[in-house]
């Protein structure tokens, strides 16, 4: 079985401020932190897995400047065999169906049967490349994967929708599947297999490497158009309790046992 | 082109609320759109669905198709491409959900149309329409524009349009199946809950309801004192289930449950979109939290800013030494 | 000249950090408060490979080299100062049979401790000497092919997890000699635990060792020559422990700073103050500084070529990172107020840990003293 998991790097501003650069359409990335970016460390998981219980070999595809190696040898270390790294400052990145046009570029002489990507990623949350990039390389697909059972020519999922609820469905292969958090446990590689990723393959291409006319994929070819990022207006009517920690727990537990919340 | 294509949702015989939402979305900028908002009802015996529908748009289409009964996202792209190509609408909205993003960015890709995702406002500037996401979990905001010809295809965010009673009677029409053909590639088998443990979070007056800000499992037995002293259920983000300290039961949020307590504490809960959807409706919402930029105080009644290690214990205390009075 | 981990280093970094902040920081509180690390932390660094992390494959080992050691050694001080103590014990008891052991040694417990099967434990203190080798009151006797061992051992880690031990002590006829020495074996026995201020998790004991009987083959080196040994040993152990606490100031400043942006003082944080900010930046300035001086050690002895050199490497780096942790961390519960004393907060237990670091593997004036070599006499 020949397997393909995507991985995106992204910034962590999970605990940190954002705060927008010059252009006013992206932020300042100076002292944010990158990583892969979580949904994909567990896609990575469940297609090393996959390769596991069904033998064959998964590559590792990465739309992202150099940075991203250390996140790509992860990948290979935990158990991918070749990297791709696709690295050009034309592409409109912020458009998920121009990444995924990218993608699919880079993927489509492999025939691959399998392709694992993230559900959504933590900054844009488009939710969207997957499936796109199913459209673009004529493959089935499932989004919001959370169980994978392979079969003989298709994969049974279990998706997961709205109020913890599951849908199972069955996808012919080959098919992208776009997994959701908490579907595996990811590992950690152990020192020797790092080691050994170091000597693996990542080949480095740009556009042209792989076809890819720049007017379809860069910002002036995009069909929508990001004018401006802001910071948005808080509403809040919330009644703030003030005092010192004591006093605040004091005000709270009195509003809760003798102001009738209860 | 004109007018705006809304493709409803449904499962297990009951309209998902967000479906109405998007017309009432769909509703406030139709002047812009060529004026008419249309929504689609793709399924099986779904005429009292189409009821409901009608009295937030000017016209339903519903098809009545055993493959459209339950989700597929192969019949649903099918379908709805060949409406879109069809009826050449200005807009096409599609819910951002777990149905929604399954078909949405493959219909996008294959109708090479103009695409935003999780559309949680939409303004109009100068004639033109601008939808609204957001970026690096609600820290920011973006507006868009939507270039070339349409139709444009937005996936609406649940939970963003507040829908009221209904004021139209939009015309209902049955038309034929889109889809004539078998469906190959996909194949629905079956619905399947979550596994169902002792407690169930939804039936719960008080919840209290603890987030990352917890750090650490132990940390739990001080929420259960708090939870003992209150009476009270405890649920969680779903950070706290991802990394296996609660089972998934006790998830609150889109993924999790929809709770409605008279009280919910948030104990450490930044307050993502993902979650508020799932506990904005409760009817006191006490926040604790470090950050006094949580997003979780926008929907709380009562709001405390401080270390959680140190509100928690003195509100056990203080709990125990009220009722005991 | 580079001043950067190389890209294979900054993986292992990353792995280890990662495993750490998600495995074994949530557990950093227990694991001092109970003294014990719970076998889910050992099994966890069993399967990254951790035990081995800087020999030869052949030998079972990573084959990272010590280079890589400083670096990994601080992720784990910053989640659990017990697991690095551990681990850097394990790492020093080990560099000395692969520095002095036969081929035969190092086969027989090399291997079976880079797969973490035994963890290594080293002990040259005594209730009578903390580093003086002339003192060593232990005894080593020849009985035909083997040695009696008789004596105490002081503050002695990892001596109650199963696996070799070297030990040093008085052969009769030629003075200080190590033996590779089996835990558990007959004869030797543990006290209860010392009752340690910090670095808790990895117990202290006493060890008796009541005619012990170990094998001629288990001498390490040459009978009478165990002092060199002991001087390696501790130098890569000065190695372990400046590591240890750079991690160990690296987490107080990730707390200060954690804190400084979170605690709100009238309308702002008081991070937002000067007087926070001033004692951050020398938190910041000095932990790079530690930073630098420590990673060098770690290369240092993967290229180490004279020994007397090293001596005084690890010497002045242990000196200076443990008296600036001691500064920083200081600092770090400064910048906490009253908060910074109490148990609900990281520093607290961060500060106990720190005061050792003066203490271990040879106080700091001795280290001065060490410094001083080639420079004064």
């Amino acid at each position: 079985m020949k397997i393909l998991v995507c991985t995106k790097l992204v910034p962590d501003t999970s605990e940190s401020d954002v705060s927008i650069d010059k252009t006013g359409k992206d932020i300042a990335t100076n002292g944010l932190k990158f990583d892969i970016n979580e949904a994909d460390n567990y896609a990575v998981e469940e297609a090393i897995l996959t390769r596991e219980a069904k033998e064959g070999e998964v590559d590792v595809l990465c739309m992202a400047p150099q940075s991203a190696d250390v996140v790509i040898r992860m990948a290979l270390a935990k158990g991918c065999e070749r990297a791709l790294r696709i690295e050009d400052p034309r592409v409109n990145v912020r458009n998920p169906l121009q990444a995924a046009k990218v993608l699919a570029a880079a993927a489509k002489d492999q025939a691959y049967d399998l392709i694992f990507t993230g559900c959504m990623s933590s900054d844009d949350k488009n939710m969207s490349v997957g499936a796109a990039l199913a459209e673009e390389l004529g493959m089935n697909h499932a989004a919001m994967v959370k169980h994978v059972e392979i079969g003989d020519g298709k994969v049974t999922v279990q998706r997961e929708l709205e109020g913890g609820l599951l849908e199972v469905s069955e996808v012919a292969l080959p098919a992208v599947l776009s997994v959701q958090t908490g579907i595996n446990t990811p590992r950690y590689a152990p020192v020797r297999e790092l080691r050994k990723a170091m000597k693996k393959e990542l080949k480095v291409v740009n556009l042209d490497d792989i076809g890819v006319d720049e007017n379809q994929v860069n910002e002036a070819g995009s069909k929508v158009e990001l004018l401006k990022l802001y910071y948005p207006e808080v509403i809040s009517n919330a009644e703030m309790i003030e005092g010192t920690p004591e006093e605040k727990a004091e005000q709270i537990a009195f509003k809760l046992v003798k102001g009738g919340l209860l | 082109m004109s007018g705006i294509l809304v493709f409803a949702e449904h499962r297990r015989g009951e309209l998902r609320d967000v479906s109405l939402e998007m017309l009432v979305a769909a509703a406030n900028v139709a002047p812009q759109a060529g004026g008419e908002v249309t929504a689609v009802l793709m399924g099986s015996h779904v005429d009292g669905m189409a009821e409901k529908l009608a009295g937030y748009c000017d016209k339903v289409l519903y098809v009545d198709d055993a493959k459209f009964e339950n989700f597929n996202a192969k019949a649903y792209q099918m379908a709805m491409s060949a409406l879109i190509k069809e009826r050449q609408p200005q807009l096409v909205f599609v819910p951002h959900t777990a149905q929604g993003v399954d078909v949405a960015p493959a219909l996008a890709v294959e109708l090479d149309m103009p695409y935003v995702t999780d559309v949680m406002g939409l303004s109009v500037v100068d004639g033109a329409l601008r939808p609204v996401r957001s970026y690096y979990q609600g820290k920011l905001n973006a507006d868009y524009a939507l270039k070339g010809e349409g139709p444009c295809l937005l996936t609406i965010r649940e939970s963003s349009f507040v829908v009221g009673a209904p004021e139209k009677k939009g015309a209902i029409e049955k038309i034929a199946s889109p889809v004539a053909e078998d469906v190959v590639g996909r194949r629905f088998i079956e619905y399947l809950e979550a596994a169902v443990g002792d407690v169930d979070i939804t039936q719960a007056d008080i919840l209290v309801s603890v987030g990352r800000g917890i750090k650490e499992p132990a940390n739990l037995a001080m929420i259960q004192e708090l939870a003992d002293a209150l009476g009270a259920t405890i649920s969680a983000s779903r950070a706290v289930v991802d990394a296996g300290w609660l089972p998934h039961e006790r998830q609150v949020g889109t993924s999790g449950k929809t709770v409605k307590p008279k009280v919910y504490l948030a104990i450490g809960i930044s307050g993502a979109f993902e979650h508020v959807a799932g506990m904005k409706g409760s009817k006191n919402i006490i926040a604790i939290n470090k950050d006094p930029n949580a997003p979780i105080f926008t929907v709380a009644t009562y709001g405390i800013v401080d270390d959680l290690f140190k509100v928690v214990p003195k509100l056990i205390e203080e709990i125990k030494n009220l009722k005991a009075s | 000249m580079i001043f950067e981990l190389n890209e294979e280093q900054a993986l292992i970094q990353k792995m280890v950090r990662e495993m750490a902040e998600t495995c074994i920081e949530p557990l950093g509180k227990q694991i001092d408060e109970e003294n014990n690390i719970p076998d889910e932390i050992i099994e966890k660094l069993k399967e990254i490979e951790l035990f081995g992390l800087p020999y030869p494959e052949e030998l079972g080992g990573s084959g990272a080299g010590y280079t890589a050691y400083p670096p990994v050694i601080e992720q784990l001080a910053k989640a659990s100062s017990g697991v690095a103590l551990m681990m850097s014990v394990h790492f020093l008891g080990l560099s000395a049979i692969d520095k002095f052991g036969t081929q035969a040694q190092k086969e027989k417990y090399i291997i079976p401790a880079c797969s973490g099967e035994s963890i290594l434990s080293f002990a040259f203190t005594e209730p009578g000497t903390g580093s003086d080798p002339k003192q060593v009151a232990t005894v080593a006797k020849k009985e035909g092919d083997h040695y009696v061992l008789n004596g105490v051992k002081r503050f002695i880690s990892n001596a109650d997890l199963k696996g070799p031990i070297v030990i040093f002590a008085n052969e009769e006829e030629h003075g200080t000699t190590a033996f590779i020495v089996d835990k558990m074996c007959e004869g030797y026995s543990l006290s209860e635990p010392w009752h340690k201020i910090g670095l808790r998790g990895s117990r202290a004991y006493d060890i008796f060792l009541n005619d012990v009987k170990v094998p001629a083959e288990n001498v390490l080196g040459e009978v009478g020559k165990g002092f060199p040994i002991l001087q390696h040993g501790i130098a890569c152990g000065k190695c372990g422990m400046s590591s240890l606490f750079l991690g160990v100031m690296q987490a107080s400043l990730e707390e200060a700073v954690k804190y400084a942006q979170g605690k709100p003082y009238r309308d702002k944080t008081i991070s937002k103050f000067q007087a926070i900010q001033l004692k951050i930046a020398d938190m910041a300035s000095k932990v790079e500084a530690a930073r630098w001086l420590v990673y060098r050690l770690g290369y240092l002895l993967e290229h180490m070529t004279s020994m007397e050199a090293f001596n005084r490497e690890s010497a002045l780096t242990k000196l200076f990172v443990t008296d600036t942790a001691m500064d920083v961390v200081r600092k770090a519960v400064a910048v906490h107020g009253s908060y910074g004393v109490m148990d609900e907060f990281k520093v607290e237990r961060l500060y106990r840990d720190v005061v050792i670091g003066e203490q271990i593997e040879g106080a700091n004036d001795l280290q001065r003293i060490m410094v001083c070599k080639g420079l004064l006499f």
